[in-house]
């Protein structure tokens, strides 16, 4: 779609939530008891819209996101290989909006009136709600590196870390860089969302060099003490299927760019110039979280009640997917976001019918990293929810993770991301 | 007599308490969705709906045990306690495949 197809497309869209009685029309006319307003349309956000109206068509939804399609971030790393296109990652919004009756504002969110109890869209009128539930997912810091101040300075130095427009720059730059050059990755400090997400990329990054330019090399500058997620897979597949491309530089943690001259100074004061500079900046729950004061201790993430993922901080808000503040060891990926939003959207329909049930939660995270175009590696715990400690606990002979790469989990990756996408979006 | 209370008990504990642990076995099954999908099959990750109560609890035991081989689930089966086993089985037992 053209930009100015884009706009005047947003522009009708949000003049056509704003019409009157469309805020109260439910498709299969059923009387509303409540109305849930959701901030985002990620894999969080989406699947609490879409499990709040299957499992009680009396709760009204209104999801808002300026996005008009999702492109799913699991498995983007393989379209910098050119192994899959964006297209195979991007579904569409309508069975959300058709099936289930979920209302769409394409918009952003700029302020929450907690008092009045509405949201306050860029665009379009004052969107009413009984309950709000934010799946913001994260923010790029980039105030925390100097050079980096200005709008487009991403095209430049491509984070990647938002699959769409900016994974095809990154793929771009990769294809228009010469065999013998060096493409450098810098790893923020953890936590990130999905902690194994920039060692999968150096691998794919790796396979797409070895197959296209042998003599490039893969730099990959990480500000953590060592590989912050599975470093021994990691390490071996490196080691194993790309002997002599990718370096891995420990305790490299970015403080300048120039993105003229793609040249990253680091804290040691070691300055590394590059062919393609991949920055991924350091992250913390998206703004309006921060404008709503629902970050707590870390002043990065916030607190939620695992029975119900209502703040800690602000009653009546609840918070899902990567903005959350999980548990020790639990990470922040699609899988984990989806399991947040189905206790999220149980919770809400037991307290909108004032119901005193409250789920006792179990959640499973499996996370999936291809290291080549044809080999995986996984991360799998199950949580189960301790109510003396009041938080989600790992069950530790559930935790556990390839012996090495293989081949058949990568097609089960490939087949759970057809099934979450499904029960996701379908 | 005092068996066949003992078989029963369960039973009449479900069915006036249906709807509480629909949700609890709702809320606990829909985990699994997210990998094994919503009912049609796509890929190599079997779907759960429609199987039978005793093959999904069989399964789960033989993972536990290390009897069948797997990639995944050896780990994810050690997470869940057998009653949530056997609810989960008895949910996905109960959906019809041809919808959903």
């Amino acid at each position: 779609m053209q930009r100015r197809e884009f706009v005047k497309w947003i522009s009708t869209a949000a003049a056509a939530a704003t019409l009157p009685g469309c805020a109260t029309s439910l498709p299969n006319k059923q009387k509303s008891v409540a109305r849930v307003a959701i901030i985002g349309a990620g894999f969080a956000g989406v699947a609490v819209a879409k499990y709040l109206r299957l499992w009680s068509p009396d709760i009204e939804v209104v999801l808002i996101d300026p996005n008009i399609e999702f492109v799913s971030r699991p498995l983007s790393n393989r379209v910098l290989a050119g192994s899959l296109d964006i297209a195979d990652l991007t579904r569409s919004y309508d069975a959300l909006i058709g099936k289930y009756g979920v209302r769409m504002v394409r918009d952003q969110v700029t302020r929450v009136d907690m008092e009045k109890r509405r949201v306050l869209p860029s665009r379009g009128g004052a969107i009413p709600f009984d309950r709000l539930v934010v799946a913001p997912g994260i923010d790029l810091m980039y105030e925390s590196i100097s050079g980096v101040h200005f709008a487009d300075a991403p095209d430049y130095v491509p984070h990647g870390w938002v699959a769409g427009r900016q994974t095809t720059i990154l793929r771009e730059q990769l294809e228009a860089m010469p065999d013998g050059g060096t493409y450098a990755l810098s790893i923020p400090q953890a936590p990130y969302s999905c902690l194994p997400a920039p060692y999968e990329r150096a691998c794919q990054i790796a396979h797409y060099f070895k197959r296209n330019k042998p003599k490039a090399k893969v730099l990959v500058l990480d500000a953590n003490e060592n590989i912050a997620f599975l470093p021994t897979l990691f390490a071996r597949a490196w080691e194993e299927l790309y002997p002599g491309m990718v370096e891995y530089r420990p305790n490299m943690r970015l403080v300048e760019v120039d993105v003229r001259e793609l040249t990253a100074r680091f804290q040691s004061g070691a300055e590394i110039k590059a062919n393609v500079l991949n920055v991924i900046p350091p992250q913390a729950a998206a703004g309006i979280a921060r404008d709503l004061r629902l970050l707590g201790i870390s002043d990065r993430w916030c607190e939620v009640d695992f029975r119900t993922y209502e703040s800690i901080r602000i009653k009546g808000i609840h918070v899902v997917g990567d903005a959350v503040m999980g548990p020790p060891t639990m990470l922040k990926t699609a899988h984990v976001a989806n399991q947040q939003a189905k206790i999220c959207a149980a919770a809400l329909i037991a307290i909108l019918h004032g119901d005193p049930y409250r789920p006792t939660p179990v959640l499973t995270d499996a996370c999936y990293s291809f290291v080549s175009d044809k080999e995986a590696i996984h991360w799998t715990a199950v949580y189960q929810y301790d109510s003396g400690k009041k938080t989600m606990v790992m069950m530790p002979e559930s935790a556990g993770t390839s012996t090495v790469h293989n081949a058949e989990e990568a097609r089960h990756a490939s087949s759970w991301l057809l099934n979450i996408l499904d029960d996701t979006l379908g | 007599m005092k068996h066949l209370l003992f078989m029963t008990l369960p039973a009449i504990i479900f069915t006036t308490c249906a709807h509480a642990d629909d949700r609890v076995a709702r809320d606990w099954a829909t985990g699994c969705i997210a990998c094994h999908g919503t009912g049609k099959q796509q890929g190599t990750i079997p779907s759960l709906t429609g199987r039978e109560r005793s093959a999904i609890v069989a399964a789960m035991q033989e993972f536990r045990d290390g009897h069948r081989p797997a990639a995944i689930m050896h780990q994810i089966a050690k997470g869940y306690t057998p009653v949530q086993i056997e609810v989960i089985a008895d949910y996905f037992s109960r959906q019809n495949p041809a919808t959903e």
